[in-house]
């Protein structure tokens, strides 16, 4: 099936640079696109295995270690005993709704216990997604049991399997994406703000954007290949600018008089922990890498403040007020020159 | 009616020759949809059409079949199949035989090629719908079950057929919004469709031309824009529109598309996403199109929009001619299944917590006392140890112990649903109203990890509406309560039927109901919708009884000013928790509603 290009979609900025923030910093802790139905959502996110620069791994590592790495290895890596390197596409894994909880976590090598009675660990989805995307579709309908492994996985870095007389942890390092439509039924809240960034994505009203989509989608479906590759210039310098990005992103400074306007931000709004602080700082600094500057500017951190604080105010059932609108209103109160 | 004793007037004989042209013109558009779809069936996806009688869904089944080469297999899709079922899993049987593991490919991998039928899609489990959605998007399936990783290809055409129970009940988790036709059938009777005048001839020159086939821009702008004037947002729409307005012209055999190609095409593909109130009596004077009525948003509304050209015009009118001829064709049809009385509940209700809702795991367990058997798990725990353990005579293949039985672990309650029905007569209703819709939001923006869904039926006038759909979304809620009609005659056993009907409906779907009334129990109006108090009373006496045979929770708080021995023997025919409420109060019918039913 070909996939999309990333940069033929028309408009949805926000959702694309969350997806790129996430892609630069990872420890921003994912991104969940809310919002109507046709909008592209799944478009954009299935697009980034294309855009996103291959990765490099130890051969015959089931969890894609990293050759360079020192830390974070699985065991058999751990032990240095593999050095050949080689590259493969960055892993977007697309979590089907009817995974059954042992093909998610990884269990034990059924076909090998009946035909050799061998106890083997076949990995599963955590570990196919390491130091890539998981994308959940309809998030909201995913079995609440296997939510909240995800996210405790997606948090902690590392996947412990304790189950059929087996132990196992390997390193599951990936940005989690989810998508729902709220119409289809409200998020738990607990669940809203674990993930870092929440866009709400629209589709646009202007009569010229839209004609724009159609045209794009319609020239996709009649010849995808061509397609592909009246695009492909422009994949490869975005490419090129999240691969400098990534090389640049911890150098990023970020002084102090902006901190303090974010976490003043942050106690405006009543976000709750620190979790909002540092995904705002996080954020600020993979956008300010993202357009080429070395220091975070007050625009950036206003630019980035609805996506990484939007789903972390206090809920009001009778208060109607959309959320981004109450974080741009505390960003317009904070920031008074 | 007695026809033959008095001549039909002319006038009413001219009104059925026309209701008949259009029932006509209808199968017409279904026929076409599906030639389309035969034409070219990537692109489109399917169809739902709703109200079908069985003998039109055959048709139309066996002529998209016949289209695609004749080929093509049928495969349908029954509204509770299993995951498993759905995206393939594990075939036990041929497991063991083979001592190693065999995938059984599921229903979606099978009908690859061929027609994915899905009738009473409007009972589709949101979770069902969202992976066939997804396999209609991707064109694969992604299986990962049981140990098994595995893709295949699974493109086909879905032909889902919705019967629903209120006009403008939604198909769950977007699955209409990824089929290019949505039609009404309803009232078009069998006898009418002709013979199939499309000859494979036909069709395999419209294919050969389709690539030809040319559309001026003005015509895109227009298709465009007028799914925006509708109210339309997904993207889907205006793409599904543009491809079908193509197929319209390759099929008459022209390489340009015409105005009235896209005028056909928005009727088939946006008549059933717009988002125009029909169902409100029109106001006498019609008021002139305004488009900024159908859209919501604030930041939409601020913008304002051109003037329309007169194409966009024309496709916008004619989408919504066929908007009214359909809720007129639903008013004509008497609705069957609102008023006949279903027996009462059996089917398996009853079924032991233990066995009942959605499975969620396996764990250890003896099998004879904790529930059932997960025969997968326990042989999957079996399978390590058959080299070291020593085989049972008796030709068995695989040696089970009791350390290896695992059984199945259900989520413990099923899901609930609170129904709110609320007397909505008289001059305080809209203050009632104001109230129920209060708590609704309370209750559900109260459930946390909790996850019940509401629904509401207001009672007024001759008759009991249902406002809400059951729902667990905030957003939809403030969406469709924002406007709530009042006033009229009190008919409290309608109130009652309806809620008894919907606690059927939810039990079919494996939901746990719960009924909150909220009402003074004086009905006026009885359940034929005739006025006086006594009938009215009896009516709603026996309607009590019915909803008290159904055996699920039900609280009633009795509104009046001052508690009256009516509301507390309506209360007690039902088998209800009785509550006084003499000043209305969103917040404790909140609370009340979870401690006394809930919790």
């Amino acid at each position: 099936m070909a996939i999309f290009p990333f940069v033929a979609i028309v408009g949805q900025e926000s959702l694309k640079d969350a997806l790129l923030m996430s892609a630069i910093e990872p420890a921003i802790g994912g991104v969940l696109a809310l919002g109507d139905r046709g909008t592209g959502k799944s478009t954009a996110i299935r697009a980034l295995a294309a855009l996103l620069p291959e990765i490099e791994v130890v051969r015959g590592c089931p969890y894609r270690c990293a050759p360079a790495a020192k830390i974070g290895l699985c065991g058999v890596c751990e032990r240095g005993e593999r050095v050949v390197a080689e590259h493969m596409g960055a892993p977007v894994v697309d979590l089907p709704l009817g995974a059954t909880e042992d093909r998610v976590v990884g269990a034990l090598d059924l076909e090998r216990a009946l035909a050799k009675g061998e106890k083997r660990f076949e990995p599963g989805l955590l570990a196919r997604a390491h130091r890539g995307f998981l994308y959940i579709d309809e998030v909201n309908l995913l079995d609440d049991h296997l939510v909240d492994l995800l996210l405790d996985v997606a948090a902690s870095g590392e996947n412990v399997v304790e189950r059929e007389g087996l132990s196992i942890r390997h390193p599951a390092r990936f940005v989690l994406v989810g998508s729902g439509n709220p119409e289809e039924g409200d998020l738990r809240p607990q669940l809203l703000d674990r993930f870092g960034l929440c866009v709400d994505v629209r589709t646009s009203t202007d009569l010229a954007e839209r004609m724009e989509i159609v045209r794009r989608r319609d020239a996709f479906e009649q010849d995808s290949s061509a397609f592909i590759k009246d695009w492909s210039k422009k994949t490869a310098a975005l490419r090129k600018r999240v691969v400098e990005a990534r090389a640049r992103v911890q150098t990023v400074t970020l002084p102090d008089a902006v901190l303090a306007k974010a976490v003043e931000l942050c106690m405006t709004l009543g976000a709750d922990g620190l979790r909002g602080e540092l995904t705002l700082m996080r954020a600020a600094r993979a956008r300010a890498a993202l357009s080429g500057e070395t220091q975070v500017s007050m625009d950036t951190l206003k630019s980035v403040a609805p996506l990484a604080l939007r789903h972390r105010l206090r809920k009001d059932p009778l208060d109607d007020t959309d959320a981004g609108i109450r974080v741009e209103r505390a960003v317009s109160e904070v920031f008074v020159p | 009616m007695t026809a033959a004793a008095a001549p039909l007037s002319s006038e009413r004989q001219a009104s059925r020759d026309a209701f008949e042209r259009i029932d006509a013109a209808r199968w017409g558009q279904a026929d076409l949809a599906v030639a389309l779809l035969a034409l070219m069936p990537h692109r489109l996806k399917g169809a739902i059409f709703e109200g079908a009688s069985p003998e039109l869904a055959g048709l139309l089944q066996d002529r998209l079949a016949a289209r695609l080469g004749g080929a093509a297999l049928l495969h349908r899709m029954p509204i509770s199949i299993t995951d498993d079922r759905l995206v393939g899993g594990l075939d036990l049987a041929a497991t063991l035989a083979a001592g190693r593991p065999v995938a059984e490919t599921g229903l979606l991998t099978r009908a690859n090629g061929g027609v994915l039928i899905v009738p009473m899609a409007e009972r589709l489990r949101g979770r069902t719908a969202a992976q066939l959605a997804r396999v209609i998007d991707t064109g694969d399936v992604e299986t990962e079950r049981d140990g098994l990783s595995l893709r295949a290809e699974a493109r086909f055409v879905t032909l889902a057929f919705a019967d629903p129970d209120e006009p403008g009940e939604r198909l769950p988790a977007g699955l209409g919004d990824r089929l290019a036709f949505g039609l009404s059938l309803q009232g078009v009777s069998p006898a009418r469709p002709r013979g199939e005048a499309l000859t494979t001839e036909i069709l395999a020159a419209a294919r050969a031309k389709l690539p030809q086939v040319d559309v001026p821009d003005e015509l895109i702008e227009a298709l465009i824009d007028a799914a925006l004037r509708l109210g339309i947002r997904s993207m889907r729409a205006p793409s599904f529109c543009l491809a079908a307005a193509c197929g319209i012209a390759a099929l008459a055999g022209r390489t340009t598309v015409t105005d009235a190609d896209a005028t056909l095409a928005s009727e088939l593909v946006y008549a059933s996403r717009a988002l125009i109130q029909f169902e409100a009596p029109p106001p006498p004077p019609p008021p002139a199109p305004d488009p900024p009525d159908t859209n919501e948003d604030t930041n939409d509304a601020s913008k304002p929009q051109p003037e329309p050209d007169e194409l966009t015009e024309l496709l916008v009118d004619a989408v919504r001619v066929r908007v009214s001829l359909d809720m007129a064709a639903r008013r004509q049809t008497p609705r069957q299944r609102t008023r006949q009385e279903v027996p009462a509940g059996k089917s398996g209700d009853m079924v032991d917590s233990r066995r009942r809702g959605s499975r969620i795991g396996a764990r250890a367990g003896d099998p004879r006392r904790d529930g059932r058997l997960d025969l997968l798990s326990t042989l999957r725990t079996a399978a390590p140890w058959q080299r070291i353990r020593e085989m049972p005579t008796g030709g068995a293949v695989i040696s089970v112990r009791a350390a290896d039985f695992r059984v199945k672990r259900f989520r413990h309650r099923s899901e609930a649903v609170v129904i709110f029905v609320v007397d909505a007569s008289g001059s305080s209703a809209m203050n009632r109203l104001a109230e129920a819709k209060g708590a609704i939001e309370l209750l559900l923006s109260g459930c946390y990890s909790r996850r019940e869904s509401v629904a509401l039926i207001a009672f007024r006038k001759e008759g009991a509406d249902l406002l809400l759909s059951p729902t667990r979304s905030l957003t939809r809620v403030k969406r469709s309560l924002s406007r709530l009609p009042g006033g009229g005659g009190t008919p409290l056993a309608s109130g009652i039927a309806a809620a008894a009907q919907l606690v059927r409906i939810e039990r079919g779907k494996r939901k746990a109901p719960h009924v909150v009334f909220l009402s003074d129990g004086q009905g006026n109006i009885a359940l034929d919708g005739s006025p006086g108090r006594e009938r009215a009373g009896q009516d709603a006496r026996d309607m009590a009884r019915k909803l008290k045979a159904l055996q699920e929770p039900v609280l009633f708080f009795d509104i009046s000013r001052r508690p009256s021995a009516d509301a507390e023997l309506i209360s007690t025919e039902m088998g209800a928790i009785y509550r006084p409420l003499p000043i209305a109060d969103a917040a404790r019918v909140s609370r009340d509603v979870r401690s006394l039913l809930l919790d």
